[in-house]
């Protein structure tokens, strides 16, 4: 767990903009490392340091912006998963699109969350396809918890292409 | 959500799944826009998908966010952006052209169609009738490409206005009300359409100011009807023949009735650091402000700024206040200076800006440290201004110019001391 946010976490925390970093938009080695600057600078370094991880959020996590670079450099740094309360509809669906999975969690389970804690998700394809929760373990505390992925039909063949890119151009491809 | 106009748009242009709120459907989209932030990343996408041409009813990729070229970045971007529009079959609005949304009103929205931008405020011409969605830049790609955009159908929640504004409110209170009611998550899963006779008192603009920062309440979209205001905004714009009426029928079920009443609003001001953080304007008056910015898609027509220069005529802004002007589009700078509010507003002190969305975005104008900074637009987080200590404000452009010529927040009911609205066709044009 790379980091743990509160509520209404915007897109401008996760990827800021300004005349400073919106000129590094074509430019994503470049701009993740300005990810959640805002929140914590060390973000990017640590986040390629353990080449990736999850981060934690609370309610509305997203809000804002639609900027899918507050999800494509997360992706360039490795995040596989963001765990949180409730997400803004964009972000959200940002994130799907570039293959990290948004999951929900309860208010709770995000209380006991504690960053650096160890969190392995596991059979994330099975109970996904199969539309169950993914149950997640969380090392350092030693508890498990339910995180729910609540994705579409179409938003998990994205996840399994890894990403919407992929998919669009396997359909288009299989269409043309 | 049966009878509401959010079905009868969802409904011509459903491909795949049922109108149930909550379930996910394809939707048919006829119109696209991009801003240059997010533009360059989109465009790439929809080139890796090997069309020919975009297969939208139209496209259009505008330049109006990262008009600072303080290196070669941007202006490499906006090169490139010019040059795929014209490789795919995509209008090129240039620098300088103004905000996204404002061109947009002015020259391609049309009631009844559906639009998706690669912007969160999109939803600015649902002012005009259209189902407009913000959405991430790869959707906005796949939208080119002719695909489906595929989205959670929202709850309804129908927003009755009834009794009309009084004198020195304006359309950005209506919206900051609801973000005092209902939060920056209340309309997350929810479209917001609004009617009753309320609506009949505000202009096409006015609209457009509500919706756009239906945005900050998390909403899919907002819509107004299309009705004799919209004809004549269309018609102002010769434009129109793509008017048609949109009006949601009599007994429409909507998810939850939210009852406005212009009337009884009063000025409103969402303090740091969230759209939702709303007191009335008289309950922090007399904050000192270092800061005034004027414009941004959510407050940049041509009426709100005549209004600002009607108040600014004569008057020198207060000199501890940097007070800045960034008109909505090139039209609308065109029809100011054409008519003498341009004058008015130089003469005043105001420094112009580019039209663009400009300081809204952080590009350019950070405040001092620790400076208050009192802006007519839809954002107020921490550090988006570019400056991490900044406390950034949002009111109507009329509790601006009030700030601007007192140097502290200002309730404009006192001041200047008149009671009239300096304008005369308040709500009556466009």
């Amino acid at each position: 767990m790379l980091l743990k946010v509160g509520d209404n976490i915007t897109t401008d925390h996760i990827m800021p903009a300004g005349a400073k970093l919106l000129p590094l938009r074509s430019n994503i080695p470049a701009i993740s490392q300005h990810v959640f600057a805002p929140v914590d600078p060390s973000f990017a370094e640590r986040a390629q340091a353990h080449d990736g991880g999850f981060i934690v959020g609370g309610d509305n996590y997203g809000q804002g912006s639609s900027r899918e670079h507050a999800a494509l450099a997360p992706a360039y740094l490795g995040v596989k998963a963001v765990l949180a309360c409730s997400f803004a509809r964009i972000h959200q669906a940002n994130l799907v699109n570039f293959g990290i999975l948004p999951l929900q969690i309860s208010k709770e389970d995000y209380q006991h969350c504690q960053p650096g804690d160890q969190l392995r998700i596991k059979e994330v394809n099975k109970k996904m396809v199969a539309g169950q929760p993914l149950v997640v373990d969380n090392i350092s505390q030693d508890y498990q918890f339910i995180a729910a992925a609540q994705l579409s039909q179409r938003q998990v063949e994205i996840i399994q292409a890894g990403g919407a890119l992929n998919w669009a151009r396997q359909k288009l491809a299989g269409a043309g | 959500m049966r009878g509401t106009i959010i079905e009868a748009i969802l409904s011509e242009h459903l491909v795949s799944g049922t109108l149930a709120p909550g379930e996910e459907v394809g939707l048919r989209i006829d119109q696209t826009l991009t801003q240059d932030a997010t533009g360059t990343m989109a465009y790439l996408q929809f080139e890796t998908l090997g069309l020919d041409r975009v297969r939208t009813e139209l496209s259009v990729s505008y330049v109006d966010h990262n008009t600072l070229q303080t290196g070669f970045e941007n202006a490499d971007d906006h090169r490139y952006l010019q040059t795929v529009a014209a490789r795919y079959g995509i209008y090129f609005s240039r620098p300088g052209n103004g905000i996204c949304h404002q061109v947009h009103l002015e020259r391609f929205a049309v009631p009844g169609k559906t639009l998706l931008g690669s912007d969160s405020h999109t939803p600015t011409a649902g002012g005009l009738g259209m189902v407009a969605i913000g959405a991430g830049g790869l959707d906005v790609a796949l939208a080119m490409a002719g695909q489906p955009f595929y989205v959670r159908v929202p709850k309804v929640l129908g927003i009755r206005l009834t009794g009309q504004l009084p004198d020195w409110v304006s359309a950005q209170d209506v919206i900051l009300h609801l973000l005092e009611k209902l939060s920056v998550s209340g309309g997350v899963g929810k479209a917001l359409e609004y009617f009753g006779n309320g609506v009949d008192t505000l202009s096409g603009p006015q609209r457009a100011t509500i919706t756009n920062m239906g945005t900050e309440l998390g909403a899919t979209t907002s819509i107004f009807p299309s009705d004799e205001t919209t004809r004549r905004f269309l018609h102002a714009q010769q434009r129109q023949e793509v008017w048609r009426p949109l009006s949601a029928d009599e007994d429409a079920e909507y998810a939850q009735i939210i009852e406005v009443n212009l009337s009884e609003l009063e000025p409103l001001i969402a303090q740091p650091h969230s759209p939702d953080n709303v007191v009335p304007v008289g309950k922090i008056a007399g904050t000192k402000v270092n800061q005034v910015c004027i414009g941004s898609c959510t407050n940049s027509s041509l009426a709100e700024l005549m209004t600002v220069a009607a108040l600014l005529r004569g008057k020198q802004v207060h000199p501890d206040v940097s007070v800045t002007v960034s008109p909505g589009s090139r039209q609308v700078l065109t029809m100011l200076a054409r008519n003498g509010s341009l004058a008015d507003l130089l003469a005043a002190g105001v420094r112009l800006l580019e039209t663009a969305c400009g300081p809204c975005i952080g590009m350019g104008q950070a405040p001092a440290t620790d400076a208050v900074s009192l802006r007519s637009f839809n954002r107020n987080f921490s550090g988006r201004s570019g400056t991490k200590s900044a406390q950034v404000y949002l009111a109507s452009p009329v509790v601006c110019a009030a700030a601007a010529l007192t140097g502290e927040i200002t309730d404009p009911r006192t001041y200047p001391p008149r009671s009239r609205w300096p304008l005369s066709w308040k709500g009556q044009c466009c």
